[in-house]
């Protein structure tokens, strides 16, 4: 073995997840663990994640997700129903945090000793649409705007939000994107950053594994859990990773039964850290739902900041065992329907703030006592 | 005025690369350290020194990945004029006394000149791999990128003012009775936020942000990847370069020789801009252009006259 491989040993893993149901919150866990670095996008990533069931009508998206991480590479996967028959994978595992953190080092060595273990392609590398040859010049379709040049339709122009006619951009952005929720599946319009147009193509996947042993004790557990493991992962998406690694590290010591002085006590040094930030100013008039709204639930309405302030008011209380979380339940799957209204016209950055900070799960998981 | 060392070509190409790649680790390393201690589990103190050579070891072994139909020039080229650019803009920053590669006498107009066409290397970045985020990102920074523009061409002329120079040389030695940190209070807190735009970090890291899955850098793999993020860590050393020497005093300082002062400086500058990548949110670029417009530009005419009117 060489000098440079050993070297390599040690480094946290590079590790894109793909989340589906029940896995999402496990997932954000993995920010505070020192043994990986969850990354946003895979082509930075050495080793997919599967974590939870992958509904099938996902699966082709995550078989392009595997075929679009960079070899050598490598696959895990975790939990009862996640789907091995999509993507090979090196090692199945159902525990928690510690094993399948464990499985990811042990496949990611193997590979860096090994770099031909590496994962062949799943689909064939082939245009989305046949182009080539037809048309006049062979470029795939007649004219200035026919046909798909280049196997793809023409961006064609728009009237925006200001009255311009500006190019359209279509996506389909989901079910894997780093900064949406699990299986969230989004048809948008964009123009230039606006987007003018949205469609819920597929609702967002649940959260948490509702399945009995689940760290259930300690304080506030799982509220508090599963409220940490939201702030952790809107932490990551507005770019404070550092305090999403402590988020995730105090959603963990929830899970473990930690003694609740110190829960509490490390709370309140992420609060400090939150409000100097400036994150929470960043929201403000983001999202806003008003009170007529269908969605203009207690928890729910207001913009973005006060969501995130009640929410961490909600996580602090139940890490004290006082009072109310209700604040931390997601919203249902039937709230998706009234997501374009609120995100027509605003920019891809206030769209995804928005999102993150309505905590779209279709469990609508229901603490205790709550009705 | 002191009178400069003219380096020898060779001379001059060998202390820029070792400046900037040493700097770039030194950069990577306390990124690492910070990330540790904002997080509440501080990494082993070995662990986080070879960070970077390892990072680095690991992306050269990966597959650079490839998309449909990408701009491949400009894709390769973007990090080489990136880089290119902070070592252009270094080569005007003198570094001990009398030692600069080329401490011309338009030394503010170069400095400039690197960091508008700085721009056009993010922007291509963006532009070239042909993929939706990549892209968005690219014409976001764009649209940012011209409100904090402005605050530099304010603030370094203000500094210019008191050396009656546009040499980055004497606008150091313009400051030996004073430092323009004091003398110009609004200075160095712009000059920070145009280094945290350039080098699209923390509040402005409006690039390769995580709301866009690693936005214009989302493509890039292996070798790729490496290049853009070695040209980043190094933007980030000129720019902590040319605050200590337009602000700090460069290599003023008693007892240590210069060169010593200006590395101190030029170290405590990049920890503070490392500092906000961990502890300050990311603004919406929106916002920020009406912070910039409303705000930041009036202070930093504030500046220019402060200086103007202390310099008559």
């Amino acid at each position: 073995m060489t000098r440079r491989r050993r070297l390599l040993h040690g480094l946290p893993v590079p590790v894109f997840a793909a989340a589906g149901a029940g896995a999402w919150g496990a997932v954000q866990e993995l920010r505070g663990h020192p043994g990986v670095r969850l990354v946003p996008t895979p082509r930075w990533a050495a080793a997919l994640l599967i974590a939870g069931a992958v509904d099938a009508e996902h699966l082709p998206a995550l078989r392009r997700v595997h075929d679009q991480t960079p070899h050598p590479r490598t696959a895990v996967a975790w939990g009862a129903g996640a789907d091995a028959a999509a993507v090979p994978v090196a090692a199945r595992v159902d525990g928690g945090t510690d094993e399948v953190v464990r499985a990811l080092r042990d496949a990611f060595t193997a590979l860096v000793d090994d770099p031909s273990i590496t994962t062949a392609d799943l689909l064939p590398d082939r245009d989305p649409n046949e182009w080539r040859g037809v048309g006049p010049f062979g470029q795939g379709g007649e004219g200035m705007m026919g046909g798909t040049p280049y196997g793809r339709p023409m961006a064609m122009t728009g009237d925006d939000r200001d009255g311009l006619a500006l190019d359209q951009l279509r996506l389909t952005v989901g079910p894997f994107l780093d900064a949406l929720p699990a299986a969230l599946v989004l048809d948008v319009v964009l123009q230039g950053d606006v987007l003018q147009s949205v469609d819920v193509v597929a609702p967002s996947a649940a959260v948490d594994d509702t399945s009995p042993g689940d760290g259930r004790t300690g304080a506030g557990s799982p509220a508090a859990r599963r409220g940490l493991r939201w702030l952790s992962h809107a932490l990551h998406v507005h770019g404070l990773d550092a305090l999403a690694a402590r988020a995730a590290i105090l959603a963990a010591a929830v899970g473990a039964g930690a003694d609740q002085a110190v829960l509490s006590g490390g709370m309140r040094v992420l609060h400090r850290r939150i409000r100097r930030s400036g994150v929470l100013a960043t929201l403000r008039g983001v999202g806003h739902v008003d009170s007529a709204s269908p969605l203009g639930d207690d928890h729910v309405r207001g913009d973005a900041r006060d969501r995130w302030v009640r929410r961490i008011a909600a996580i602090d209380d139940t890490l004290r065992e006082r009072g109310q979380h209700r604040a931390l339940a997601g919203l249902p799957r039937a709230a998706h329907q009234h997501l374009p209204p609120l995100l027509r016209g605003a920019t891809w950055n206030a769209a995804v703030a928005t999102i993150v900070s309505l905590d779209l799960d279709a469990t609508r998981w229901r603490p205790a006592g709550v009705a | 005025m002191t009178d400069v060392t003219h380096l020898d070509p060779l001379t001059a190409t060998a202390l820029i690369a070792a400046v900037l790649l040493v700097g770039a680790y030194l950069v990577v390393v306390t990124d690492r350290a910070l990330f540790g201690v904002v997080a509440g589990a501080p990494r082993p103190l070995r662990a986080v020194l070879t960070a970077p050579a390892r990072e680095a070891v690991l992306l050269l072994r990966r597959q650079p990945v490839t998309t449909e139909a990408p701009d491949t020039i400009t894709w390769v080229l973007a990090p080489a004029a990136y880089l290119g650019l902070a070592a252009a803009a270094l080569a005007v920053v003198p570094l001990a006394p009398g030692v600069a590669v080329a401490d011309v006498r338009t030394g503010i107009v170069v400095f400039g000149a690197a960091e508008a066409l700085a721009i056009v290397a993010i922007f291509l970045h963006g532009w070239s791999p042909n993929a939706p985020f990549p892209l968005i990102a690219g014409y976001n920074f764009v649209g940012v990128a011209l409100s904090y523009e402005l605050l530099s061409m304010f603030v370094l002329i203000a500094a210019a003012l008191p050396a009656e120079s546009l040499s980055l040389g004497a606008i150091v030695e313009s400051q030996q009775g004073l430092w323009n940190v004091v003398r110009q209070p609004l200075g160095l807190p712009l000059f920070l936020i145009v280094a945290l735009g350039v080098t699209f970090s923390g509040p402005l890291d409006i690039v390769d942000s995580a709301d866009m899955a690693g936005g214009g850098a989302a493509e890039d793999s292996g070798v790729h990847h490496l290049l853009w993020s070695v040209a980043r860590a190094a933007m980030l050393v000129t720019f902590a370069a040319a605050a200590a020497a337009v602000f700090l005093g460069g290599w003023l300082g008693p007892l240590l020789p210069g060169a010593a002062w200006m590395a101190l400086k030029t170290a405590t500058v990049a920890f503070v801009l490392i500092a906000a990548r961990h502890l300050v949110a990311r603004v919406s670029p929106e916002r920020f252009v009406r912070v910039a417009w409303t705000v930041l530009l009036p202070l930093a005419f504030l500046d220019l006259a402060i200086a103007g009117v202390t310099s008559l």
